[in-house]
C-alpha cells in the first residue's frame, strides 16, 4: 500500500517535473522577455540591469530551479502583453472557469442518470429510442458547433437568453461569482448546458449499460422473488451497484471537462482561465501560457493520484493483486 | 488476380454484411460524396473561391439562392469577402479531409512503430514508452493537440512561412496527440504474436529483428489498427475544426470548415445565419458519415457479435 503510494506520488513529480521543464524552455526558446517587457526602446543600461535583475545572466540549470521555486509559489512572472501579475490574472480568471466547469458536471449527472435509467427500464419505448439517438448526435457533434447553434437558436432567433460573458457578478472575498444574480444564472445557461453535452451522453449511455447488466444478475431475480416493489428493485438495489464505476468516470471527466472549457469559454467569450489562455496563444505571451501548462497539468495530476487512490481504498481485490504481483 | 479478389470480395463476410446494413451502405454513400466532392473541388466548385480577381465586394454577404436576395449564381450565399460559400465549401472540406487523413495516418506510423518496439524488444524500453503513453492518455488528445500546436507556433520563428508552417503543425499537433492508442493496441497483438511458432521460426532461421518485426508480426497486427483509424479519421477531422475555430489552426488564407465557422461566428448576431449553418452542416455530414462507417467496421470484424 505505501509502496504504491509512494510509487504514484513520484510518478506525478515527474509528470509536473516534465511540464515545468517544457513550460520553463518555452522562455528560453522564443522571444527575448527582455524586449517583450521594455519594449523596443529601451536603453542599453535599462536592458543590462533588468537582464541581471531576472537573472538571465545564470546559467540556465540555476534559471530553473528559480522558476521552479516561483511556480510553487505561484509566481508566473508578469504577463507581456496586459502587464499584470499572471497570478493575479489567473485569480481573477479562475472562479469563472470553475463554476462554469461546476455547473456542467452536475447537470450531465442529473441529466445523464435519469435519462440512462429510463433507456435502461423502458428500452423498447419511443422516447428511450430519442434519447440514444441524441446520445449520438450529442458524441458526433463538436462542441464549439453545439455552442454556436444554441447561441443562434435561442439568443438570436428566440432572443430568450443572452449568449455573451458571465453577466452581473457579486465579489465574494475575493471570488466573483455569478451564481448570486439571477442575471449571472440566465448568462450560465448556455454555456453550461454546452460544456455538459458530451459528458451526459457519455453518463447516459455508461448508466444504460451498467443497468442492464446488474439487471441480469441473480440478486436482482431474488429481489424480485422476495416481492419487492419495482421501485425498491430499480432504485434500492440496481441503481446503487451501477453508481460506483459512475462516480469513478465522471471524476476522471472533470479534468475533461475543465479542459474542454476552452472551448466554450471562447464559443461563449466567458472570461475564464480557457480563453485567457487561447487569447496568451494567439499572441504568444508566454508567462500565461507556461501558468496555464503548469495550472492544469497540476489539475490533472491530483484528479488522477485522488481516483487511483480512491480504488485502492473501494476495492479490496487491488489490494491483493498488488502486493502479491510485487514479489 | 484483380477479378479473383473482386469476386472473393463480393463473396466475403463482410460485404455481406455491408450489404444487409442500410446504415453502412447511407453513410458510405454520403461520405464517397463529401471525399468526391473534396477531391475535385477545384473543377466541380461553381467559383474560385482564392482567386483575388473574382471576389467583388458588392457580392459580399448575399444570402442563399433561395431566400429573396439571393443570386442564382451563388447557391448557398456569399461571405464578407464575396467569396461563393458553396465553392469554399468544397475548397475547405478538402483541407479537413487532407489534415484528418495525414494526421492518422502519422499517428497511425507513430503508434506502430513504438507499439512494435515495446512490445517485440519488451524490458526498460516497453516500460518506459508505456510510461508515457499512460500519462498523455490521462490529458484529453484535444488538449494535447492544443498545447503541443500553440508551444510550436510560440516556438518557430517569426518569420518562418506560416501558410505552410501552420498546416505541418497542426497534422503534427494531431498525430501526437493520437497515436497512443495505437501503440497500446500493437503492443497488446505483437506480446501475443511474438511467441507463436512463426516468429521462433524466423528467429530460428537468422532472420534479424527489425525484418521480423516488419515482414512478419506487423502483418498480423494490423487489422485493428485500422478500425480504430477508421473511426479516428472523424475525430482528427473534428479535432482541426476545433483548433482552426479557436483561431489556432489552419490559417484564413486557405480556410477549412472550422475557420469558415469561426468567420461565420462574427456574423451570427447580424442574421447572416448560413455562413455558419452551411460549413456546420458539412462537418457533422463529414464526422458523421465516416463516425457510423467506423462503427460498422469495427462491429463486422468483430467475431464475437456475429
Amino acid at each position: 500500500m505505501l509502496a504504491f503510494i509512494v510509487r504514484r506520488l513520484l510518478q506525478a513529480v515527474v509528470v509536473m517535473g516534465v511540464v515545468a521543464l517544457v513550460s520553463f524552455s518555452l522562455f528560453q526558446f522564443v522571444g527575448d522577455p527582455v524586449t517583450a517587457m521594455l519594449g523596443q526602446d529601451a536603453t542599453e543600461e535599462q536592458r543590462v540591469q533588468l537582464r541581471q535583475d531576472l537573472g538571465l545572466n545564470d546559467p540556465v540549470p540555476v534559471q530553473f530551479a528559480a522558476f521552479v521555486r516561483n511556480a510553487v509559489q505561484g509566481d508566473f512572472g508578469v504577463s507581456y502583453r496586459q502587464g499584470r501579475k499572471v497570478s493575479e490574472l489567473i485569480q481573477e480568471r479562475l472562479p469563472a472557469t470553475l463554476e462554469l466547469s461546476l455547473a456542467a458536471a452536475l447537470l450531465a449527472l442529473l441529466v445523464g442518470i435519469p435519462m440512462g435509467v429510463y433507456t435502461a427500464l423502458r428500452r423498447r419505448s419511443f422516447l428511450a429510442n430519442f434519447f440514444l439517438a441524441i446520445s449520438l448526435v450529442g458524441v458526433s457533434l463538436p462542441t464549439f458547433l453545439i455552442g454556436i447553434l444554441l447561441i443562434l437558436v435561442f439568443a438570436v432567433f428566440l432572443g430568450w437568453l443572452p449568449s455573451f460573458g458571465r453577466g452581473e457578478t457579486v465579489d465574494f472575498g475575493g471570488w466573483g461569482t455569478s451564481l448570486l444574480t439571477a442575471d449571472g444564472w440566465a448568462h450560465l445557461v448556455l454555456p453550461s448546458i454546452t460544456l455538459a453535452l458530451f459528458q451526459m451522453t457519455l453518463i447516459m449511455r455508461l448508466v444504460r449499460s451498467e443497468m442492464l447488466e446488474v439487471l441480469r444478475t441473480d440478486y436482482i431475480k431474488f429481489a424480485r422473488a422476495r416481492g419487492l416493489s419495482d421501485r425498491a428493485v430499480y432504485f434500492g438495489h440496481a441503481l446503487r451497484n451501477t453508481l460506483v464505476p459512475v462516480i469513478t468516470i465522471t471524476g476522471l471527466q472533470i479534468g475533461s471537462i475543465i479542459a474542454f472549457a476552452i472551448i466554450t469559454e471562447t464559443v461563449f467569450q466567458w472570461p475564464g482561465m480557457g480563453l485567457l489562455f487561447i487569447q496568451s496563444v494567439q499572441v504568444a505571451d508566454i508567462p500565461i501560457m507556461a501558468a496555464y501548462l503548469c495550472l492544469i497539468a497540476l489539475i490533472f495530476v491530483v484528479i488522477n493520484l485522488v481516483v487511483d487512490l480512491l480504488y485502492f481504498v473501494v476495492d479490496p481485490r487491488l489490494r491483493v493483486e498488488r502486493a502479491t504481483s510485487a514479489h | 488476380m484483380s477479378t479473383s479478389a473482386l469476386s472473393r470480395f463480393l463473396d466475403s463476410d463482410i460485404y455481406f454484411s455491408f450489404r444487409r446494413s442500410p446504415v453502412a451502405m447511407g453513410a458510405t454513400l454520403v461520405a464517397l460524396v463529401m471525399m468526391l466532392g473534396a477531391i475535385f473541388a477545384p473543377w466541380i466548385s461553381p467559383h474560385d473561391p482564392f482567386d483575388l480577381r473574382n471576389l467583388d465586394l458588392n457580392n459580399a454577404l448575399l444570402p442563399p439562392a433561395w431566400e429573396e436576395q439571393g443570386q442564382g449564381s451563388y447557391p448557398l450565399g456569399t461571405d464578407d469577402q464575396g467569396r461563393d460559400v458553396l465553392s469554399t465549401i468544397l475548397h475547405g472540406s478538402r483541407i479537413s479531409l487532407l489534415v484528418g487523413l495525414a494526421s492518422v495516418a502519422f499517428a497511425m506510423f507513430m503508434g506502430i512503430a513504438l507499439g512494435l518496439l515495446s512490445g517485440y524488444i519488451g524490458g526498460r524500453l516497453d516500460a518506459f514508452i508505456m510510461r508515457v503513453a499512460d500519462v498523455q492518455l490521462s490529458f484529453p488528445a484535444i488538449l494535447i493537440a492544443l498545447l503541443i500546436n500553440g508551444v510550436a507556433r510560440a516556438a518557430l520563428p517569426a518569420d518562418a512561412n506560416m501558410d505552410t508552417m501552420a498546416l505541418g503543425v497542426l497534422i503534427g499537433s494531431i498525430g501526437l496527440a493520437n497515436w497512443v492508442q495505437y501503440a497500446r493496441t500493437v503492443r497488446g497483438s505483437t506480446l501475443v504474436e511474438k511467441n507463436r511458432e512463426y516468429v521462433q521460426a524466423a528467429r530460428v532461421i537468422g532472420v534479424g529483428p527489425i525484418a521480423i518485426m516488419l515482414r512478419h508480426v506487423l502483418p498480423n497486427v494490423l487489422g485493428p489498427v485500422l478500425v480504430i483509424a477508421t473511426i479516428n479519421v472523424a475525430t482528427a477531422i473534428i479535432t482541426e475544426a476545433t483548433l482552426s475555430f479557436l483561431g489556432v489552426g489552419v490559417p484564413p488564407t486557405s480556410p477549412s470548415l472550422g475557420t469558415m465557422i469561426n468567420n461565420g461566428n462574427n456574423f451570427l448576431y447580424s442574421g447572416e445565419w448560413w455562413l455558419v449553418i452551411f460549413p456546420g452542416a458539412a462537418l457533422i455530414l463529414l464526422c458523421m458519415s465516416v463516425n457510423l462507417l467506423g462503427d460498422w467496421l469495427r462491429d463486422a470484424l468483430n467475431p464475437k457479435l456475429q
